[in-house]
């Protein structure tokens, strides 16, 4: 999402909400990249005879009875052959030809898309089945492959499509793939568990009876008793005893273990899958990808390379192999720098950071106090060490991030955990002030620590709910901060039941209920620290842990049924936020007043209308928050006093907005309060780092309060920053050094000052000064 | 008499010494419409002020509205034909240009004053030195027109065909009285320094936005680093422009060698490249602090 596709509530919402990022959900449509079963959509029978004999796992014999066909002079079963013998060029040029020549031909256009899903060309798939419904309305192959295709697309017209072959009259083949594509919806959906079970006993009996290939059924039954935490062990085997190299059967199961972020699980599965059938491309690339959500690149780069031999179509592949090229060049920080063994630091949590080397620099300082201060608090509260360091990705090219979530570019994401692995956009890759950084990475931290402490086990809604609440309660900006389209769903009782919170943010219903599901899932935690205490939020973790569901662990850990929760939490948004909800109107109106005053320079009339909103909604620190005209608007009639409490107010309830917090400072600074003007400044660098004025200033104002070495940090930064004034930044490095006592380090910078301007007259008083003959004055 | 305050007397004295006058002219175009018209009056003000404290106000002169004609901005040009060669020229053209795929035309009252008209007036000077600063809109066409081995030109665009208004003539008018263009400290804005600051304010301005950069300025001429545009208020008393012999002979000797050290900086060890580095620097530092007796020398 970006500010110029999004009305400004929801783009200001990606700048917190997205910030505060989704956990990594999978992909509906898995893709098989290999000519796979045809189900009778082939009816040639010497082609049907060499398919049953892949079917059954015996690929070089199903090779060497392919080639035999190709002597045959049927340009169709050419096409066929080649596609099945990987020659996907071959297999296009000879579809295109039999089309020219058969144009009313619905299946082979059928074929002929099947050949474009299989090379990623979704787009020209969808166009064949689609022309081959207007040949043959009631061709039920060409619906159930559109369908196949728009599920990934997670388009609401592929219901249609399959529903229509479901309830038609469908050749056993295509109802048996719209009876397992519409089981396999039903179990990534895992709402509704029977009904996937149902289609399932449906499928293997429409195999059975038409002597349909069984593996697929047996994978997908096999995913469900694993779902339920099952025994799938007759599945497995029963899939396995009909083809010996169905390899997909372990890229099916990895797959559910994948969408329920068992990650652990998921990349053993694959492991299994390539050790049954190596060549399954499409298992190097969930392989590859599950590897690097384990912080392990090199061997991931290895699947993704074989994935590439075997299948250069792979936009994933692609992307992925060009991501890893760019991560290569990364610096690579590792924190505690002391070696291992060091017992002073044997206890100390371990964080890893990749970064790009231009930000590093600039990055390093405020990504490190920040994690090793949400490290210490998260470790202290949810009772939970972490049991291996934490790897922090930062991407200075948004692209590079969503490639690196999910394998392709244009993702509205900000963040993402995979377990001890988390990736995030830099501030760098967003226009300035687009997000605030340091909130993002405090809310990914949190979800680590969730995540790990219970195994994954935790539900999404709870995950995020404790990842916003540690962003008002515990992080980088405190207060509790939501945005007004989701007072307006809360106030039409849009909120969901504490048991079903988790569709909110997998199965949305409507514009922006994801968003709305991250606020009621943090306001719910705020209501459960507030009204139990926090220890209770642990004691929920540790249900989910167990592997208990919603419901469960709010019984055990509050002793209440959800039902009752949800009433009591009813009533509590009702008393925390009734005047809110019952003033949207008047708080909207003055909100736009307020702002629309301050853009005419009206004052005197800006004034009234900001504290009109403000007294409906405090908190309103959001994008056009009237804090800021009711600021501006002080300043302006020369009421400095009032304008800097204003901003100060803003600032506290978790206003972030850098131009306005850099006039606080200025307010603070000038009313003699430099310690806050210099906490504002250290705040705005989780917003906008990139700054080399603002660590100039705020390292100046830290000398003047004697904390040299914090100073120090801020000029550094500011130096790598690479500002045009270069005698000013190493000058301010000097005066750092000679503070902290460093003379040989100060003299290092002065020289670098004065070989720009020799005659900068206080780098020459400085440098005099290290040399022991100060000037006389 | 302290070392430092001799310093300042010979500087003192050193100033009317120079023979060279600078000449500036300032030619400021039709602006079409309100914000323009005060866009570019502020920009002359700008200019105005830094060329006042440079050179005497005779040696300033400033075209602006009705008087901005071609035939005014021709006869002032003509009239320099009589200064020295060794003065030194600055015009700035301030406003819209435009370009028609031939000819770059520079927007005044009555007839434009033409690229090719510009370039003839110019060649038709004595001064060897000069210095032309065309910050607007397809002021990048006056490149190739003006070029010449002693002649600076700036201009806000790399070519005719960049006809947007331009962010750069509003900042290289600013970096004339702002510290922050000073990179060498010195006290004085150099037309290198301006342009520098000027073009990273545009580049700033185009990131932070998020847009699409629809300026691209040029500096072309070796002696733009040395071609002093601004003195900055309160700036410490030392050498104004630093290609005029306005410091003591001692002082020249230093940064004279602290020249030649810097060009052999790659053929010295890094410590003795600090060592005499050091050396030099504190001598001046003494000479223009005055240091305590027994400074390192």
């Amino acid at each position: 999402m970006n500010r110029t596709s999004a009305n400004s509530a929801s783009a200001h919402t990606a700048r917190r909400l997205l910030g505060a990022a989704l956990l990594l959900m999978g992909t509906l449509a898995m893709r098989i990249e290999a000519r796979g079963l045809s189900y009778g959509a082939v009816t040639d029978a010497g082609l049907q005879r060499c398919d049953a004999m892949q079917a059954a796992g015996r690929r070089p014999a199903a090779q060497e009875c392919w080639r035999a066909l190709l002597n045959i002079a049927d340009p169709v079963l050419q096409a066929e052959v080649s596609w099945a013998l990987d020659d996907f060029r071959a297999a296009n040029q000879l579809f295109q030809a039999a089309t020219r020549a058969r144009p009313n031909d619905a299946m082979l256009r059928v074929r002929w898309g099947e050949l474009f899903i299989d090379t990623h060309q979704d787009s020209e798939a969808i166009k064949l089945f689609n022309e081959a419904i207007k040949l043959d309305a009631a061709n039920a192959w060409a619906r159930v492959n559109a369908a196949s295709v728009l599920i990934g697309q997670y388009s609401k017209e592929a219901r249609e499509y399959l529903d229509a072959v479901l309830k038609g009259k469908s050749p056993p083949g295509a109802l048996l793939r719209a009876q397992l594509l519409a089981a396999r919806v039903a179990l990534e959906d895992g709402s509704d568990l029977d009904a996937a079970e149902q289609l399932l006993k449906q499928a293997m009996a429409l195999a059975t009876a038409n002597n349909l290939p069984r593996q697929e059924v047996h994978a997908l039954l096999a995913a469900l008793a694993q779902i339920r935490n099952g025994n799938s062990a007759a599945s497995i085997a029963a899939a396995l005893q009909e083809n010996p190299r169905y390899g997909e059967l372990y890229l099916t199961l990895g797959h559910f273990q994948d969408i329920r972020r068992r990650y652990d699980e998921a990349t053993a599965l694959y492991r299994k899958a390539l050790e049954v059938q190596p060549e399954l491309w499409d298992a190097h690339v969930q392989l590859g990808t599950g590897l690097m959500r384990d912080n392990r690149f090199t061997e991931a780069r290895t699947h993704f390379e074989s994935a590439f031999k075997g299948d250069p179509y792979n936009p994933v592949t692609i992307n992925t192999l060009r991501l890893l090229d760019s991560v290569a060049r990364f610096d690579t920080l590792v924190w505690p720098e002391a070696a291992a063994g060091n017992a002073a630091n044997a206890t100390a949590p371990q964080i890893i950071v990749r970064v790009d080397k231009r930000e590093s620099a600039v990055l390093a300082p405020y990504v490190r106090r920040l994690t090793e201060q949400a490290m210490a608090g998260y470790s202290q509260r949810y009772r939970f060490q972490l049991r291996q360091p934490v790897v922090i990705e930062i991407y200075n090219n948004h692209e590079d991030f969503a490639v690196r979530t999910a394998g392709m570019p244009g993702l509205g994401l900000l963040g993402v955990t995979f377990g001890h692995v988390l990736a995030m956009d830099s501030p760098s890759s967003r226009a300035v002030n687009d997000f605030h950084w340091g909130s993002t990475l405090w809310h990914e931290l949190a979800h680590v620590y969730t995540l790990e402490s219970t195994d994954h086990r935790v539900p999404r809604w709870f995950s995020e709910g404790i990842s916003v609440y540690e962003e008002w309660r515990s992080g980088p900006i405190k207060g509790v901060s939501i945005p007004m389209f989701v007072y307006g769903a809360l106030a039409a009782g849009k909120a969901l039941p504490i048991a079903d919170l988790d569709r909110g943010f997998i199965r949305p219903e409507y514009e922006q209920q994801v968003h709305v599901s991250y606020m009621q899932a943090g306001l719910t935690c705020d209501y459960i620290a507030q009204r139990w205490g926090f220890g209770k939020l642990a004691d929920m973790l540790a249900q989910f842990r167990r592997g208990g569901t919603t419901a469960e662990a709010v019984q055990a850990a509050l002793n209440i049924s959800a039902d009752t929760f949800d009433r009591q939490f009813g009533e509590w948004l009702r008393d925390r936020f009734g005047a809110v909800f019952a003033g949207l109107k008047p708080l909207t109106d003055a909100r736009a007043a307020a702002a629309k005053a301050a853009a005419d320079k009206q004052w005197s009339a800006a004034v009234p209308a900001a504290q009109q909103a403000l007294r409906i909604l405090p908190d309103d620190v959001e994008e056009g928050s009237p804090y800021v005209p009711l600021a501006m608007a002080q300043q302006a009639l020369g009421q400095d006093d009032a304008a800097r409490q204003t901003l100060l107010d803003y600032w506290q309830r978790g206003g972030y907005e850098p131009q306005a917090l850099g006039t606080l400072a200025q307010l603070l600074y000038k009313a003699g309060r430099k310690d806050d003007a210099v906490a504002v400044m250290q705040s705005i660098n989780y917003v906008a780092p990139f700054d080399y004025a603002q660590h100039g200033t705020t390292g100046d104002w830290l000398l003047e309060l004697n904390r040299p070495g914090e100073a120090l940090t801020e000029f550094q930064v500011a130096l790598a920053l690479n500002p045009p004034d270069q005698v000013m930044a190493h000058y301010r490095l000097a005066r750092a050094h000679y503070a902290l006592k460093s003379n040989a380090e100060a003299r290092r910078e002065l020289l670098h000052a004065l070989e720009i301007a020799p005659s900068y007259r206080p780098a020459q008083q400085l440098l005099l000064e290290l040399a022991g003959s100060p000037p006389k004055t | 008499m302290s070392r430092a305050a001799w310093c300042l007397l010979l500087l003192g004295l050193a100033a009317p010494a120079s023979s060279a006058a600078l000449q500036v002219l300032i030619a400021q175009g039709l602006g079409g419409e309100k914000t323009y018209d005060e866009q570019f009056a502020t920009q002359t003000a700008a200019l105005r002020t830094a060329a006042n404290a440079l050179t005497a106000p005779a040696n300033v002169q400033v075209l602006s509205g009705a008087q901005a004609t071609r035939e005014n901005i021709e006869a002032a040009l003509r009239r320099l034909a009589t200064a020295p060669a060794d003065d030194r020229l600055v015009l700035y053209l301030v406003g819209h240009g435009s370009f028609d795929g031939d000819e770059y035309k520079f927007n005044i009252p009555g007839p434009d004053l033409t690229g090719r008209t510009l370039a003839a007036l110019l060649n038709a000077l004595p001064m060897r030195d000069q210095l032309v600063v065309a910050g607007g809109s397809s002021s990048g066409a006056l490149q190739d027109l003006l070029k010449s081995d002693t002649r600076i030109v700036i201009t806000g665009t790399r070519s005719g065909t960049e006809s947007n208004i331009t962010r750069f003539a509003d900042e290289f008018a600013v970096a004339l009285g702002e510290a922050d263009a000073d990179i060498d400290k010195n006290g004085s804005v150099s037309a290198q320094e301006a342009f520098d600051f000027a073009q990273r304010r545009v580049k700033d301005f185009y990131q932070r936005d998020v847009r699409l950069a629809t300026e691209h300025a040029v500096l072309r001429g070796q002696r733009a680093p040395r071609f002093t545009l601004a003195r900055l208020p309160g700036a410490a008393g030392e050498a104004v422009m630093a290609d005029e012999p306005l410091q003591s002979p001692e002082r020249s000797r230093i940064l004279a060698a602290l020249d030649a050290l810097r060009l052999r900086k790659d053929q010295l060890p890094p410590t003795e490249y600090d060592a005499q580095l050091e050396t030099l620097l504190l001598q001046l530092a003494t000479l223009d602090l005055g240091a305590a007796p027994g400074a390192r020398p």
